[in-house]
């Protein structure tokens, strides 16, 4: 078994490198640090590649962990850090702006703040790139996105942190009214159930609307390890009531329904493993087909959902019911 | 030609691999013939099980590169059953080519067969002596492939094959109304031959006929129905596209097909307007849609109900209007899926329906269908029934 994608700890340090052969004493290593889900590259050369480079997270992650601590200590917010953070994250975004977010992506996680942070930061960039925001724009949001938790570091209280947040980057000259705004407002809900206002629909700023949509998400496949399924059926759900539509439209043409990896079914009989996504069509990725109703397949083939139409997929398969 | 070498090997690897042969043990035999005796061509002929006197072509395999020769194989074939004895003959083809043939008859316990071989050369008498050790040795092997379930099933299975393909290449093209509408379906039969029928009809004024209809019973017998229904309303279609009219005409004209055959179709059909969002339709009936709302996420029935079609002579069915919003998701659909059934027995149901277009409500047309494949498939895990709707997201 070989490491299909580098596995990061919670200090953002390598714990794994891909491509490594997997033996007991590393499973034990990952184990102490308590890493669940390693993926493991298969012959058929699936590999799931993050949406930003490891060296670009790694220090995203580094960083955030240094700023937040400093402030923690009681020093001023150092702006200037922040922006070249998300400077890193944006461009690199830009750069590939097909990406689609698999679980894998996400899934370097762990309870610590920076982490979801980070994690926060890099969904909604990509929810304003699909919505077609300024660079400008993305640079006020990924700020909102990297800071949204702020106040958590001085009071985990649910309200109480939104208020201490909004006050620490007021007190910051460099910061905009609207990243403000957008920390402020990112507990609100789109049908004005929220809280801390209670603002519904226009009321609340775009930026928070985003970060509603992205915070959710990360926050549920991270802790609770929802399947990804779960959480594209719930934040779909409450499109409307919690979310708004737009929003979370945007955001689901950038989730892959079937991430990179997951083994599949198709109506054909045909059996394979998901390889890529296709942006704007969630439920139609590409299936490397590594067997069908005969038997297995040698060569595997690859196979565009997007581009035939008669082929589905009928279901997810249990891992341990696939093999090559 | 071969003949003398490997006649015993030969014997031994055609009994194998034809009494091994997963499917066609006509058409391995054949081969293996062809490759073991380097012939250029080779068939194996028996009378005619339904047509006396008629000969039935059980295989024909050729070497040849260019051309070939059924015609003069089977004049050949004809000249031994005339003769009912071994010939040996040489034939000139089109471009002056001249090939040899040695034919045999053969005496089975469940037919008479003839083997007609093809070589370059004409045959000697040593290699027709040979061929015709060969075939007394093929002989049993030839009743027991002949009389084997093998070759039955695999007839039967070949032939449901081709009727799914032909069934396959009934369902609507759609990726040209993606531009009118998002509309997608799905059709999943739970054998080869479904007895769902759907489809959807883009007429001049720019308006869609939607349908979907489920005739009683599964398999042939029920594609069979599904086929006679599709003609009948794609024919009224032409010359009415009214809901209530349409039903009213194809029930009539299914009584007058069906009088004496004990079965119904049930069927839905509904036009919708692009342009104005209106969707008419009149139900014989059929399951009754379902319509999520964009505005309130409420889901409800489409009310109003049918006699089924067949049923009932000169029956009316009652025409209604519904007004679509932006973001209103319609599923027609067969019982598939409403009453696949999990392991307590529960069906899916307007509950599971509803919930599923909850949950992927922002999606396409197309992505609600794979959401509902998804749904349901979690749900029952197995399908049982046929499996068809369609998905019309405004």
């Amino acid at each position: 078994m070989v490491v299909g994608k580098t596995i990061l700890g919670s200090n953002g340090q390598i714990l794994l490198r891909q491509g490594v052969a997997l033996t007991e004493r590393y499973i034990q290593h990952l184990r102490d640090h308590f890493i669940e889900v390693v993926y493991i590259a298969t012959g058929s050369g699936v590999t799931a590649h993050d949406v930003i480079s490891d060296q670009t997270r790694i220090k995203a992650l580094r960083e955030t962990k240094r700023i937040l601590g400093e402030v923690k200590r009681g020093a001023e917010l150092e702006m200037e850090q922040v922006q070249q953070v998300l400077i890193g994250i944006i461009d690199e975004l830009l750069l590939h702006d097909d990406v689609m977010v698999n679980l894998v992506d996400i899934r370097s996680y762990d309870e610590e703040l920076f982490h979801h942070s980070v994690n926060v930061a890099i969904l909604s960039v990509i929810v304003g790139i699909e919505l077609k925001y300024s660079e400008k724009r993305l640079k006020d949001l990924a700020a909102a996105a990297l800071l949204h938790d702020i106040g958590k570091i001085v009071d985990e209280d649910a309200t109480l942190h939104l208020v201490i947040g909004r006050r620490i980057l007021r007190e910051h000259n460099r910061v905009g009214r609207r990243i403000a705004d957008a920390v402020f407002q990112h507990h609100e809900r789109w049908d004005g159930g929220g809280f801390p206002q209670g603002l519904a629909g226009e009321e609340i700023a775009e930026e928070a609307r985003i970060l509603q949509v992205t915070n959710v998400f990360d926050n549920m496949s991270a802790n609770s390890r929802h399947p990804l399924e779960e959480v594209i059926e719930f934040l779909m759900e409450g499109s409307g009531s919690a979310f708004e539509p737009d929003t979370v439209r945007a955001f689901l043409n950038c989730v892959s329904f079937y991430p990179v990896g997951t083994p599949v079914e198709l109506n054909t009989g045909e059996r394979g493993i998901v390889v890529r996504a296709n942006r704007g069509f969630p439920t139609r990725p590409v299936v490397m087909v590594t067997r069908n109703a005969f038997g297995p397949l040698d060569p595997f083939y690859e196979l565009d959902l997007r581009a035939h139409p008669a082929h589905f997929v009928m279901k997810i398969l249990e891992s341990e019911a696939w093999e090559v | 030609m071969r003949t003398a070498v490997y006649r015993e090997d030969l014997v031994h690897k055609l009994y194998e691999s034809c009494l091994s042969a997963e499917h066609a043990p006509f058409e391995v035999l054949g081969r293996e013939l062809l490759s073991g005796l380097e012939a250029v061509a080779v068939s194996i002929w028996s009378e005619h099980p339904r047509v006396p006197g008629a000969l039935s072509r059980m295989v024909y395999e050729q070497n040849l590169k260019q051309g070939d020769l059924p015609q003069e194989d089977y004049a050949a074939a004809r000249r031994v059953q005339a003769e009912e004895e071994l010939i040996r003959a040489t034939v000139t083809l089109k471009g002056r080519r001249r090939l040899s043939f040695c034919a045999l008859p053969l005496r089975g316990r469940k037919a008479q067969f003839y083997l007609v071989f093809w070589a370059l050369e004409p045959f000697t008498d040593e290699e027709a002596h040979t061929l015709s050790e060969l075939a007394e040795r093929l002989c049993t092997l030839l009743d027991l492939v002949l009389s084997s379930d093998l070759f039955q099933v695999q007839r039967v299975s070949h032939e449901l094959q081709a009727a799914q393909f032909l069934q396959r290449q009934l369902m609507p093209r759609i990726e040209s109304l993606q531009e009118v509408s998002s509309l997608a379906y799905r059709a999943l039969p739970v054998h080869e031959l479904g007895g769902d029928y759907l489809d959807v009809l883009r007429f001049p004024n720019g308006t869609l006929g939607l349908t979907v209809a489920d005739a009683m019973g599964s398999g042939v017998p029920a594609a069979f129905v599904m086929l006679m229904a599709r003609t009948i309303f794609r024919l009224i279609t032409n010359v009415t596209t009214t809901p209530s009219t349409v039903l009213h005409e194809l029930n009539n004209h299914f009584i007058s097909e069906i009088a004496d055959v004990n079965t119904f179709v049930t069927q839905f059909y509904a036009v919708f307007d692009p342009a104005s969002r209106r969707l008419d339709y009149a139900n014989a009936g059929h399951n009754p849609p379902v319509l999520f709302k964009r505005e309130t996420g409420q889901t409800a029935f489409l009310p109003g109900k049918g006699v089924a079609l067949g049923g009932l002579g000169d029956s009316e069915y009652a025409q209604r209007s519904v007004q679509l919003d932006q973001g209103d998701i319609l599923v027609i659909y067969t019982d598939g899926l409403k009453e696949a059934r999990d392991g307590q027995n529960s069906s899916f149901g307007l509950a599971g329906i509803s919930k599923a277009l909850l949950r992927y409500k922002e999606y396409s047309a197309e992505g609600i269908c794979d959401g509902l494949i998804h749904s349901v498939l979690r749900h029952c895990s197995v399908q049982a029934d046929d499996l068809s709707f369609l998905v019309l997201k405004v």
